[in-house]
């Protein structure tokens, strides 16, 4: 039997519910809700990319009227952990206490003050007397793991806490290493075999709103922290762990968030806002500048090193995938983004054999973390330029060549079972796949078969390229979301969930999945998200899960809540329960009888053998199936300049139903210009002590209104039967995509192949230099 | 010093040292949908209309206020009454962390009142100094666009 | 933020704003447009002069060219359909290519001549149309060319309380085109490279060449082994790409953290070819 398609709530694009407080400039973020008599904290932060801290006098700023703490190792508890907002146990390192004795790399914090205005607080950090005792840096990935290269994590209570490979000592911060088949084997039967090494660089999120955090001291001894954070109960957990305390002494909540896309999957500020504001006994409110905010959390930098076989035929016979991460100066998030390389990566395309193995190595460099796409942003710019120069050699359409080889309805991939977030995964086969789908109407809508291979005369040269992507939606058997429902006199319902809506519109979403279950408009559902004290436990926002994993904690929840509705409606109406219907707002027989719902929360709360009509649900889950999709991009290459401009870009993607077509829309979008912007422009320069040179946003460039191209999004509906109503997740898979459509662009415009991101003018300029150097020759 | 403002079409008398930021003033005065984002001229987010300009709070100093008509998202529209753009924000799916939301509303409102009808070249220009990291601005474009031929 | 800015003082007229900065020496500061001002910190600065009320906010035809005064905001340059007709529109393009509008809405064209930084716009707009600045000082009003202005620091050759008040920049007589061409990363962001071309042909020869290189070095230049290239000849693509080759030859550039050297260098020839390009293509005769 094939489930219900069609839908009066899910499905449909309704208006973001906290959309017009937002328009109206309401005070909704962390910064707009700080008390009277709040303090400014500020951090002071390492000028070295590597140094022991040899002396640390705070007495000048302590001194100076106006400041209510100063923190700094010596006078704040050591607790090794780590800064990733992750499960317990978490996978990453504990690397990390609140200050240490050595700072890592320039940015590092070394103390911090609380006083009563910043003025005050920049002049307290200028009195904190530092005597550094500077050590050689590690500053090119590549050296990191040499012999003799500088120990980052020399402290000896740097631990894993779960069984993984950790050895600090030669500054390899997570590995893997996974096979399946004999790949030699594998090239041996390849007529083609191809073997590149692809790059990407450092990248930041920038969130418009920074990293916030508001810590007040309660009367009752407890403290509630205001945080724009993706994981409130992470924070929770975490900030408790630094302080010693018991998590129900803190209170969280999580306000409206100004965007995170990972970078506030990450227990950053929270720890030194507690601190500072349990030591001075007030109010205090921490919010990073813009250049700290570069220096917070960024994407990953990785070498890919990729084999790959294939037939004459078109098959494949062997992949070997091998990554080497910079996860800089902490272990946050590094085994996790390696493992999403390979396990994100590899199941898209039916390998017979293959191989994965990554390193993520410390260097005295800005810290890597969780960043949209997480690793599989990283590996498949390796893959799907590759998968480009494969169909070349082998002198097939690249499209054809991917319609070909990428798995199929029914099909699993050994890739599944192997790799998980940190060691095995769990096996699943795919029952909801649309990607033929996404690859022929993309095609359609960018005009491949028109466009490709028509360069044009004149300095301006024309080229379309794609590629193919997949994700996940949530973590198998480790993620949980919670939602509580609750019901109102006039009909209406409290939705409490422990998902955590970061600008997405999550918040919408779950409430139109409890609103589809009890047949009323999201209007008469309230919405209350991320808050430790009110609303049941959940992971957080990351790794794709909200709408697919905490959906059907809603999911769960409302069809309790309609039992108990029906129960009383059948009371009312002199019905069997099975009998009633919820829709309209109503409760409904068969024979065509209805009352409000208003008249069944009356009757439970009031009348008759009263109860709080309510239900508290939970959600994990065993598999994690991917979105598909497929991009296209055209792009014009200045040959003078070697200016890139992305002309139109199509994504068509498979996020199975998309429970509000308009957010997913917007989801995509989101991410294809950041993987736009990330392609062409997004970098980080450092100078040869390892400081950042371009840590403003005047300097680092994010895409405007003036550089977007045409974005064409094409929903490709599909339906996961594990998935409420059918979906799947959406928000990640979108940046993966344009580096390597952008890149296979602009092979097929000006034929140069371009492996190392981002794709500037220069790089551009001499990969054509190159070219006709060699075909002078 | 006094500072005499009319914001959003009230005249007030602001306590300020001249050379202070304007966006910090601002804030301070309870006006908080001027947002910081990068407090050195770059993102947008604490976009105000100053004599119906679009302009960066933080590239202002509170002298240069002295006698000019402020507009903040807070004088756009009420709850009941939204203001045609926020309406056409939030029904095209423009809005989604908010948080350069009031910025690209006043700098969308600047360029309407100058150019009732404009193109999606002209929206694309009119909001070229308003970051949004979330949406790929499409929406954002088309919400200009809708609230226009609403209004028309 | 000016810490320790205790007043602001509104001029009424350029000879009232000439004698507050007499008055208040170097504890004062000059408001226009204040972009840079609002994050200079300067913590000498105790007297803010705001002369954005003094007037000096007209675009107005003047002896066959136009005379823009100093507090004309960089937006209504850009969009000014008087100036988009004067050699070519170079100072309108010139403008237009400034930052992102919220920017050009504060930013005054007497700012952003005067407060320059490599990357400047406007002055090299000014270069190639030999426009002529026109200064208030203590000693009175005085005129200078674009050259003499952009020969050393602006603010080294303004004297002490000496005012930009206006520009002045006579329209081509008979057949002349110009163009500015803007090379930067993205549409909103500080050039790689600037060039401003103007140009006037008298009997299908270049009587008069004007091309001027901006971003490259501290200070906007002309490239005279270019212009005295194409003058006197026939205006061939051939022509123009050699003269693009000889302002790239002169250039000379500094790297940074946008490009290095030798990019920056190559972006000069492509920037300076295609603003020649662009002026031959829209040559007009006056009418």
């Amino acid at each position: 039997m094939s489930p219900k398609r069609e839908f009066e709530v899910v499905g449909k694009p309704v208006a973001k519910l906290d959309g017009l407080a937002l328009a109206r400039g309401g005070k909704l973020f962390v910064a707009d809700l700080l008390p009277r008599g709040c303090l400014v904290g500020r951090i002071l932060t390492s000028p070295y990319a590597h140094a022991r801290i040899a002396s640390i006098d705070a007495s000048a700023a302590e001194a100076l009227p106006g400041v209510h703490a100063v923190l700094h190792h010596g006078n704040v508890p050591r607790v090794m952990r780590t800064t990733a907002g992750q499960g317990a146990p978490e996978p990453s390192p504990y690397d990390f206490t609140t200050f240490d004795r050595k700072v890592r790399f320039v940015g590092d914090r070394v103390a911090a003050v609380a006083a009563e205005s910043e003025a005050i607080a920049e002049e307290a950090l200028k009195r904190i007397k530092v005597e550094y005792e500077v050590l050689p840096a590690v500053l090119d990935v590549r050296h990191a793991m040499d012999k003799g290269a500088p120990v980052i994590h020399d402290e000896p209570d740097c631990k894993v806490v779960i069984p993984v490979p950790y050895e600090p000592g030669r500054n390899l911060a997570a590995h893997v290493d996974t096979r399946v088949g004999d790949t030699a084997e594998g090239y041996a039967e390849a007529d083609v075999v191809l073997e590149h090494e692809y790059e990407c660089q450092y990248a930041q999120h920038t969130p418009i709103e920074p990293h916030a955090a508001l810590a007040e001291p309660l009367p009752d001894g407890r403290l509630r922290i205001t945080t724009s954070t993706q994981v409130p109960f992470h924070v929770r957990r975490i900030v408790a762990q630094a302080l010693g305390w018991p998590v129900s002494r803190l209170h969280v909540v999580k306000p409206r968030v100004g965007g995170g896309f990972g970078a506030k999957q990450e227990v950053l500020i929270e720890d030194v806002a507690a601190f500072l504001a349990t030591r001075a006994g007030r109010p205090v409110y921490l919010e990073l500048s813009r250049s700290e905010e570069f220096l917070s959390r960024t994407r990953h930098p990785m070498v890919v090193r990729l084999k790959t076989g294939a037939r004459k035929d078109g098959s494949l016979t062997a992949v070997d995938l091998g990554v080497l991460s910079n996860t800089g100066a902490y272990g946050s998030h590094a085994l996790t983004v390696a493992c999403n390389c390979g396990s994100k990566v590899l199941p898209l395309y039916r390998w017979p054999r293959l191989g994965f193995q990554a390193d993520a190595v410390y260097t005295n460099l800005p810290v890597g973390g969780a960043y949209r796409g997480y690793g599989a942003t990283q590996a498949y710019i390796a893959m799907e330029i590759q998968m480009d120069e494969l169909a070349q050699a082998l002198g097939l359409d690249p499209l054809e060549f991917r319609l070909r080889n990428h798995i199929r309805k029914g099909e699993t991939s050994p890739i599944f079972a192997a790799l998980g977030e940190g060691g095995e995964g769990v096996e699943q086969s795919i029952d909801s796949i649309g990607l033929d789908a996404c690859i022929r109407q993309g095609a359609r809508a960018i005009g491949w078969k028109k466009k490709r291979g028509k360069p044009g005369a004149g300095p301006l040269k024309r080229g379309v390229g794609m590629c193919c992507l997949m994700q996940g939606s949530s973590i198998p058997k480790v993620d949980m979301g919670g939602a509580s429902l609750k019901m109102n006199e006039d009909g209406g319902f409290n939705l409490l969930v422990g998902a955590t809506d970061l600008g997405t519109g999550s918040d919408t979403v779950l409430a139109q999945i409890a609103a589809e279950v009890l047949g009323v408009s999201v209007e008469q559902i309230v919405v209350r998200s991320s808050d430790t004290d009110l609303t049941p436990f959940d992971v957080g926002a990351y790794a794709s899960s909200t709408t697919y994993l905490s959906g059907q904690a809603v999911r769960k929840a409302a069809l309790d809540v309609a039992g108990q509705i029906r129960e009383v409606a059948a009371e009312l109406l002199d019905a069997r329960p099975a009998e009633i219907a919820l829709a309209g707002g109503q409760v409904r027989t068969a024979d065509g009888r209805a009352l409000p719902l208003s008249r069944v929360a009356m009757r439970s709360l009031y009348e008759h053998d009263q109860r709080q009509i309510a239900a508290f649900a939970s959600h994990i889950t065993h598999k994690s199936p991917p979105p598909f999709s497929a991009h296209f991009a055209e792009v014009e290459v200045d040959t003078e300049t070697g200016l890139v401009r992305v002309v139109k870009y199509v994504a068509a993607v498979d996020c199975g139903t998309a429970i509000n077509p308009q957010l997913s829309e917007g989801q995509t979008e989101g991410a294809v210009l950041n993987g736009i912007s990330y392609a062409l422009c997004e970098e980080y320069l450092f100078d040869e002590k390892g400081r950042m040179r371009n840590d403003s946003l005047r300097e680092y460039k994010i895409f405007s209104t003036r550089d977007m191209p045409e974005l064409v999004t094409i929903l490709v509906p599909t339906y996961e039967k594990t998935g409420p109503y059918g979906a799947k997740s959406v928000s990640e898979i979108g940046i993966n995509g344009p580096i390597p459509a952008i890149s296979n662009a602009i092979f097929d415009a000006v034929g140069v192949r371009l492996r190392r991101a981002p794709f500037t003018p220069e790089r551009v300029l001499a990969a054509l230099d190159e070219l006709a150097g060699r075909q002078a020759r | 010093m006094d500072i005499h403002v009319t914001v959003n079409g009230r005249p007030e008398v602001w306590q300020a040292a001249p050379g202070e930021s304007a966006l910090e003033l601002i804030r301070r005065l309870g006006y908080t949908s001027v947002k910081r984002g990068c407090s050195q001229g770059d993102c947008g987010a604490c976009t105000i209309l100053v004599d119906g300009q679009a302009m960066r709070a933080c590239l202002l100093v509170a002298a240069q206020l002295e006698g000019r008509a402020v507009t903040t998202a807070e004088g756009l529209g009420s709850l009941d009454r939204p203001h045609p753009l926020q309406r056409a924000f939030v029904d095209a799916g423009a809005v989604q962390c908010g948080f350069c939301t009031p910025g690209m509303l006043l700098a969308s409102q600047a360029l309407l009142v100058e150019t009732p009808r404009p193109d999606a070249t002209a929206v694309r220009e009119a909001l070229d100094g308003n970051l949004c990291r979330c949406t790929g601005y499409k929406k954002i474009v088309e919400a200009v666009l809708l609230a226009a031929e609403r209004m028309a | 933020m000016i810490p320790n800015a205790k007043t602001c003082l509104y001029p009424k007229d350029p000879p009232q704003a000439v004698s507050l900065l007499q008055e208040h020496g170097k504890r004062a500061l000059i408001l226009a447009g204040g972009t840079t001002a609002a994050l200079s910190h300067d913590p000498e600065v105790e007297v803010l002069i705001d002369i954005s009320r003094m007037g000096c906010d007209a675009i107005e035809p003047q002896g066959g060219g136009w005379r823009v005064g100093c507090n004309v905001r960089l937006q209504r340059i850009a969009s000014h359909a008087g100036l988009a007709g004067l050699w070519g529109g170079v100072l309108s393009q010139a403008a237009a290519a400034v930052g992102s509008r919220p920017i050009r809405n504060a930013v005054t064209l007497g700012g952003n001549l005067v407060q320059i930084f490599r990357w400047s716009d406007t002055p090299v707009a000014l270069l190639a149309m030999g426009a002529r600045l026109e200064l208030l000082g203590p000693r009175g009003p005085r005129s200078v060319g674009a050259d003499e202005f952009y020969a050393r620091h602006p603010r080294q050759v303004l004297e002490p309380a000496e005012l930009l008040v206006a520009v002045q920049a006579a329209s081509p007589v008979g057949k002349a085109g110009g163009a500015f061409i803007k090379y930067a990363r993205t549409a909103v962001d500080l050039a790689v490279a600037d060039a401003a071309a103007c140009l006037r042909v008298e009997g299908g020869r270049c009587v008069e060449a004007r091309l001027a290189i901006g971003a490259t070095r501290a200070l906007p230049w002309r490239a005279s082994e270019a212009e005295a290239l194409l003058t006197g000849q026939a205006l061939t693509p051939a022509r123009l790409g050699e003269a693009a080759a000889l302002a790239r030859k002169a250039c000379k550039p500094v790297g940074d953290a946008r490009t290095d050297k030798a990019y920056r260098e190559r972006m000069v020839e492509v920037v300076a070819r295609r603003a020649l390009e662009r002026a031959v293509a829209n040559l007009q005769e006056r009418a």
